[in-house]
């Protein structure tokens, strides 16, 4: 957290000397040529495939023990007076403690183990906004709009990261045995995408975007034999900081 | 109401002139009770003027001749005003200038049609205009702002417009002691005025607002606009929604430009020069050079202008040359060709030079290049010798500042 503090104060000390060098009183000495922004949020895992369900079934894991938070940025290029090309990246990351639902040690103690979820979507994609986001004045006067709705599209591929690690019960034998599982792999993915920004500054914006992935990839069948595709769908919720250059 | 310049060469004709406008007055009635008066608009420049020395470089005079001088007296009427020029320790007849916004015909030297002069609506400025027809089917347009300086000058900009062809003219002059050579009556009605004077180039040299450059963008040329404004050199107090408004009334974006270079000098110059960084003068030859360039043949300026007036319409102006035909003005003033160029000032020139140093193995830090032939000062503070390299290249800054071991 400390880090992203720090990365986040970096920008906005960024943004303020770009801007004491290339902007005005709420204005822009040039049509922004692009952006890059820094988002943070929660991102909630669809997780229904069957990998998700067993797991939630034996363990003492739901469903939204899968979702976590969320870092992500983009850079985006402006491609015409609405439209952008997006280059975005994002990690989506869960960690949780369980044990089982239904079985405790010889010991009667709990049989614990940590499940973490990772996927990091990176896509390239189409941005339009919705409203005008800017206005040029003159050559050398661009004044950027209060409010920029947009909406975007893009595709490409998602990193994904499960594991199990710790304890389990071995159902053949009822042996309490440590291991780790996991299973990692790349799959091709969607995402669309609809937010706003709202101008803080002729450099800065505020951004609020909502974000639907799909995408499904296959399991290491070493680890998790005999399931289904990973569901790696999820909606993300994210508000960030966006510097136009 | 009419743009004009006559000269009052005899008695009968300012009798004339004065009946015409008494009864012009009375047709009016009460609604312009300005006809009956002297019009305080004109009263920053009531008294004498003078090229000033920045225009003086382009002046052609002969050795130890003084530029003319011209001063102006308080007339009856709306938008008049008397002047005299004074050329050699000479004066000539009195004249009148009217600035009344009415379309005044012109026919001369091959070109018909109109002139119009008018006062802003503060009446810190007077807007001119002028179109005419010439032979070779060629239209001619002009525009200019007469206007008073924060420093008290007055500042003359004139734009002509041939086909696609642009050029605008610039001139600063300056106030002067009244001439001994001006009658005693005339000098008595200018000292009369003397502190209103000063009031109204005050009030006239009042900085320029929003406001105004939306009128004037209505009134003349861009170019004429830009210039006028960079002579003047202010800065405006510009954010998004006042740069909203000047764009919503349709103020052309250079002219935007170039309030948003001045009011950011930091960051833009505006060079008034043309594009290949020459200035054109506005004197003799350099006119003549221009205008044979343009192809439009000799400039002709509008005819409110007292200093440039060609005079063969209006009688007075032969003694100031023929503007535009190489016999040299002895007025002064700025050419320029084209429209002004506002430049974006290298970044670097505005943030300090870092140095390409670097931290080398066993050597410490060092500054700018590759290997370089000369000691270093290695981490321990021991200087180490130099050791010979070649290729590669880094320049480095200096901060004037040195180092030495700690004692």
């Amino acid at each position: 957290m400390n880090t992203a503090a720090a990365v986040l104060i970096a920008i906005v000390a960024l943004a303020s000397r770009a801007g004491a060098q290339g902007s005005g009183k709420g204005f822009l000495f040039h049509k922004p040529v692009g952006s890059f922004a820094l988002r943070g949020g929660y991102a909630v895992a669809n997780a229904s495939s069957d990998v998700f369900s067993d797991a939630t079934t034996q363990l003492t894991l739901n469903k939204g023990d899968f979702s976590g938070f969320n870092w992500g940025g983009d850079i985006s290029y402006s491609t015409g007076d609405r439209w952008d090309l997006l280059f975005d990246g994002e990690v989506a990351y869960s960690k949780k403690d369980s044990e089982f639902r239904k079985f405790i040690d010889n010991d009667n103690q709990p049989i614990e183990q940590t499940t973490k979820f990772t996927r990091v979507p990176l896509t390239i994609g189409l941005k339009y906004y919705l409203t005008s986001r800017g206005r040029s004045v003159s050559q050398f006067a661009y004044i950027p709009s209060k409010f920029a709705p947009y909406v975007s599209v893009g595709g490409g591929a998602m990193y994904y990261f499960f594991q199990q690690k710790g304890d389990f019960v071995d159902f053949q034998t009822l042996d309490v045995f440590n291991t780790t599982l996991e299973s990692t792999g790349w799959a091709p993915m969607g995402r669309g995408a609809a937010g706003v920004e709202y101008s803080l500054g002729p450099w800065l914006a505020l951004t609020g975007e909502g974000r639907y992935v799909w995408a499904k990839a296959k399991l290491d069948p070493s680890a998790f034999e005999g399931y289904d595709k990973i569901d790696l769908d999820g909606f993300t919720g994210t508000v960030g900081i966006r510097v136009r250059f | 109401m009419r743009l004009d310049i006559d000269r009052k060469s005899n008695g009968t004709s300012a009798v004339l002139a004065a009946v015409l406008l008494i009864g012009s007055a009375l047709a009016a009635g009460a609604q312009d009770t300005q006809l009956a008066s002297n019009d305080a608009r004109w009263g920053p420049w009531i008294g004498c003027w003078q090229s000033s020395s920045r225009d003086a470089v382009s002046m052609e005079l002969a050795p130890n001749k003084a530029a003319p001088v011209i001063c102006f007296m308080p007339a009856t009427g709306n938008g008049r005003v008397d002047f005299v020029t004074i050329d050699e320790g000479t004066a000539g007849a009195p004249e009148h200038v009217d600035a009344n916004g009415t379309r005044r015909a012109v026919d001369r030297q091959g070109c018909t049609g109109w002139e119009i002069a008018d006062f802003s609506a503060d009446a810190k400025r007077i807007y001119l205009h002028s179109e005419h027809q010439c032979t070779g089917n060629r239209t001619r347009t002009s525009t200019g702002i007469m206007s008073m300086t924060p420093e008290g000058e007055w500042l003359d900009v004139q734009g002509v417009k041939v086909d696609e062809h642009t050029g605008v003219r610039v001139a600063h002059y300056g106030r002067v002691p009244i001439p001994p050579a001006l009658s005693a009556d005339l000098r008595a009605e200018i000292e009369a005025v003397k502190l209103a004077t000063n009031t109204a180039v005050i009030a006239a040299s009042d900085s320029v607002r929003i406001a105004d450059v939306i009128e004037a963008s209505k009134k003349v040329d861009p170019l004429v606009l830009q210039t006028w404004l960079t002579e003047r050199g202010q800065g405006f107090n510009l954010d998004a929604k006042r740069l909203t408004q000047l764009a919503d009334a349709k103020v052309p974006s250079n002219v935007i430009d170039v309030m948003v270079a001045l009011t950011y000098p930091q960051t833009f110059a505006v060079n008034l020069a043309q594009a290949d960084g020459q200035v054109v003068q506005a004197a003799g030859a350099p006119q003549v050079a221009m205008d044979e360039g343009m192809h439009v043949g000799p400039a002709i300026f509008m005819n409110w202008d007292p200093f440039y007036s060609n005079g063969y319409s209006y009688g007075y102006g032969y003694r100031y040359g023929t503007y535009g035909f190489g016999n040299g003005n002895p007025y002064g003033g700025t050419w320029y060709s084209g429209y002004p160029i506002v430049l974006v000032k290298p970044a670097q020139l505005n943030v300090p030079q870092e140095t390409n140093g670097r931290m080398v193995r066993g050597r410490g830090y060092t500054r700018g290049g590759s290997g370089g032939g000369s000691g270093s000062v290695s981490p321990s503070g021991r200087t180490s010798g130099g050791s010979s390299s070649s290729g590669g290249s880094s320049s480095s800054g200096s901060t004037g500042r040195t180092a030495k071991p700690r004692p």
